[in-house]
């Protein structure tokens, strides 16, 4: 039956066609939203007005201030696929994490980037190296580490992209769909107890077994990279056939797992961690990140912890804070999962923009002004519970900016065991002026 | 947690990946199956291959869009046992209808041998479907992706039912039309 075939096609479209229909478009008037009378409307509008009124005196200077001449931006309020952000704790003090952001500061300004990298909607790179890049830059990597290679490839091959490309070409495709179909995710280079793979964007992953796990202590070699990951690929078998990795095996006392490592413990081996593969950051006074949340059934959990550099001004610590950062990784037996590096490409500077402070910040995120992926609206001022500066730098922001990300509890959401759900809400830093569009909550889901 | 969270938990081997997964999706996961299957036993099922399939497939992949991936592979397992158990069905069911409706989409010079990549139909899809405004999009994709029922649509978009299956109604005659012009074969 054709129409099953044109139903199997339609299953393959791009994830952006998937997600965008899976939010609620802000143009559309949703059913279950209550239908206004005229009465409530004019009150809505009247709050809208004093509202609008109120933001416009908040965000006006204080006094003769110069405010620099800058582009404004563009704020993304597509939160991707990052699906609903709560954080699950019995009370926020254990949500702390080591940004070194405090509320008691005087920055004025920060720093806005553009993203070096650009990805599509679904988060693919659709620029960057080309397969041949990839490919020298797979067999390079062996080369440092001294490893032989014994096949080398792309994904998808080289061969099949050249298949398309006739056969796209054959029915007159244009370039741009010829290009959208013929991607090439990364190049890989399989050695002997090693796999190297360069992805589009120049992120670098080796996996290391048993036989070439001490290769990781050469770590540095990979520091030229913006960033790169290291996973151990130490597994063991369970009688129903089902693979786990062990990761690399710690030294007596030292045990690094997702469930149940108490903060103490999870800073200790962060520590062990940081002084046996950290050298190569030139970190001077490292800054410990061990955050954690629960389960819905009440077991902690933390996948992985980082350092920074924390030396520096404020506004030092905190660019590092968010992109420079190295991980480790636990895993359920307790041994060493992974490392990985981030230390991304701030080389695109926009300028220093002037911020506005969280105070005013949360005064616009109960004017609605914010950006979530919570399924409710906010609940209200008395469930504001903890507020810090982070910059969003996902694949689907073009530019690196700073914004007040709030934690808000959500009471509709309290489990029977005593757990809380903090949902995450974002307001724009960057003052509004320099702003091209100010995010209203719409009340959907995004 | 974030979708990075549990994509490392998959890496890492983590038997939690899997609750996490439960726990973030599970809800997306089962309304495109009972979309699809109309049985929640059913439904049941193939979202919980759908968990053992995300876990045979990462690693090697990290999926860019973990929401999509997933909903992704519930919608091909569900359609697969659809078709198994499509002798039992009686007719008049949701896939039935939405099969009957794409028959409108099929080109005529479908009736020559040669076939495409499916890759290549894809692509003229993803095409045809940025040349749609983003109503007509999403509302078709909610259709024919998700296999949401008309009904449902019309509630998710406070439309009333005969405006959906126009809007579904133009759409159709406008991909048949793409398709054609593609010289795309069926």
């Amino acid at each position: 039956m054709r129409s099953e075939k044109l139903m199997d096609y339609i299953g393959q479209i791009d994830d952006s066609f998937i997600i965008e229909a899976d939010s609620q478009p802000a143009n559309t008037k949703s059913a279950r939203r209550p239908r206004i009378k005229w009465v409530p409307a004019a009150i809505a509008a009247a709050c809208l007005i004093i509202s609008s009124a109120f933001l416009l005196i908040l965000m006006r200077p204080s006094g003769p201030v110069d405010l620099p001449d800058l582009p404004k931006l563009t704020v993304n309020t597509d939160l991707g696929s990052f699906g609903f952000e709560g954080l699950m704790a019995y009370n926020i003090d254990e949500l702390r994490n080591g940004n070194p952001w405090t509320e008691n500061n005087d920055l004025e300004t920060m720093p806005v980037f553009a993203n070096p990298h650009e990805y599509d909607s679904a988060g693919a790179p659709v620029s960057g190296l080309t397969p041949e890049e990839m490919l020298a830059e797979a067999e390079k990597i062996a080369d440092i580490f001294g490893l032989d290679v014994t096949s080398l490839y792309t994904e998808p091959a080289l061969e099949e992209i050249e298949q398309i490309i006739q056969k796209m070409e054959a029915i007159g495709a244009s370039e741009e769909e010829i290009s959208r179909n013929t991607s090439i995710f990364y190049a890989a280079a399989k050695c002997n107890g090693a796999e190297i793979r360069v992805e589009k964007d120049g992120h670098v992953y080796l996996s290391l077994t048993p036989e070439t796990a001490h290769l990781a202590e050469e770590i540095e070699k990979l520091s030229a990279y913006e960033s790169f990951e290291v996973s151990f690929d130490i597994k063991y078998k369970t009688e129903d056939g089902t693979m786990y990795s062990t990761g690399l095996p710690l030294p007596a006392g030292y045990s690094f797992t997702f469930s149940n490592t108490s903060n103490e413990q999870a800073l200790e081996i962060t520590q062990y961690l940081y002084s046996k593969y950290g050298a190569f950051t030139g970190i001077t006074t490292p800054g410990f990140d061990v955050a954690a949340d629960y389960t819905f059934s009440g077991v902690l959990t933390r996948p992985h912890t980082f350092v920074f550099e924390n030396e520096g001004t404020l506004t030092d610590r905190i660019l590092n804070y968010n992109f420079r950062r190295l991980y480790f990784y636990a895993t359920d037996s307790g041994g060493l999962g992974g490392i990985s590096y981030y230390n991304a490409d701030l080389s695109k500077k926009i300028g220093d923009y002037p911020i506005i402070t969280a105070e005013e910040a949360r005064r616009l995120l109960l004017e609605g002004h914010y950006i979530t992926s919570v399924p409710e609206a906010l609940p209200g001022k008395r469930y504001i519970a903890h507020v810090e500066l982070i910059y969003r730098a996902g694949r689907l922001d073009t530019v690196f900016m700073p914004y007040y990300r709030f934690l808000v509890e959500l009471p509709s959401m309290e489990l029977e065991n005593g757990l809380k759900t903090y949902g995450a809400f974002y307001v724009p830093a960057v003052r509004s002026e320099y702003l091209e569009n100010m995010p209203v909550w719409d009340g959907s889901f995004n | 947690m974030d979708d990075e969270m549990i994509l490392d938990l998959y890496w890492a081997r983590s038997e939690s990946a899997i609750s996490e997964t439960a726990n973030k999706y599970g809800s997306y996961c089962t309304k495109i199956a009972v979309n699809i299957l109309q049985n929640s036993e059913d439904a049941e099922e193939c979202v919980n291959d759908t968990y053992h399939k995300a876990w045979d497939s990462i690693p090697p992949q990290r999926p860019a869009n973990f929401r999509a991936f997933l909903g992704r592979i519930t919608r091909n397992l569900s359609l697969n046992r659809y078709k198994e158990q499509r002798t039992q069905k009686r007719g008049g069911d949701n896939i039935t209808l939405i099969y009957s409706e794409l028959e409108e989409c099929i080109p005529s010079n479908s009736n020559v041998e040669t076939e495409y990549e499916s890759g290549l139909v894809a692509g003229a899809i993803n095409s045809f479907l940025l040349t749609l405004d983003k109503e007509s999009r999403i509302v078709f994709v909610r259709r024919y992706w998700y296999a949401d029922p008309i009904q449902a649509i019309a509630e998710r978009f406070g439309m009333s039912e005969s405006k959906v299956k126009s809007m579904l109604f133009r759409t159709r005659k406008k991909l048949r039309a793409y398709l054609e012009n593609e010289g795309v074969i069926l």
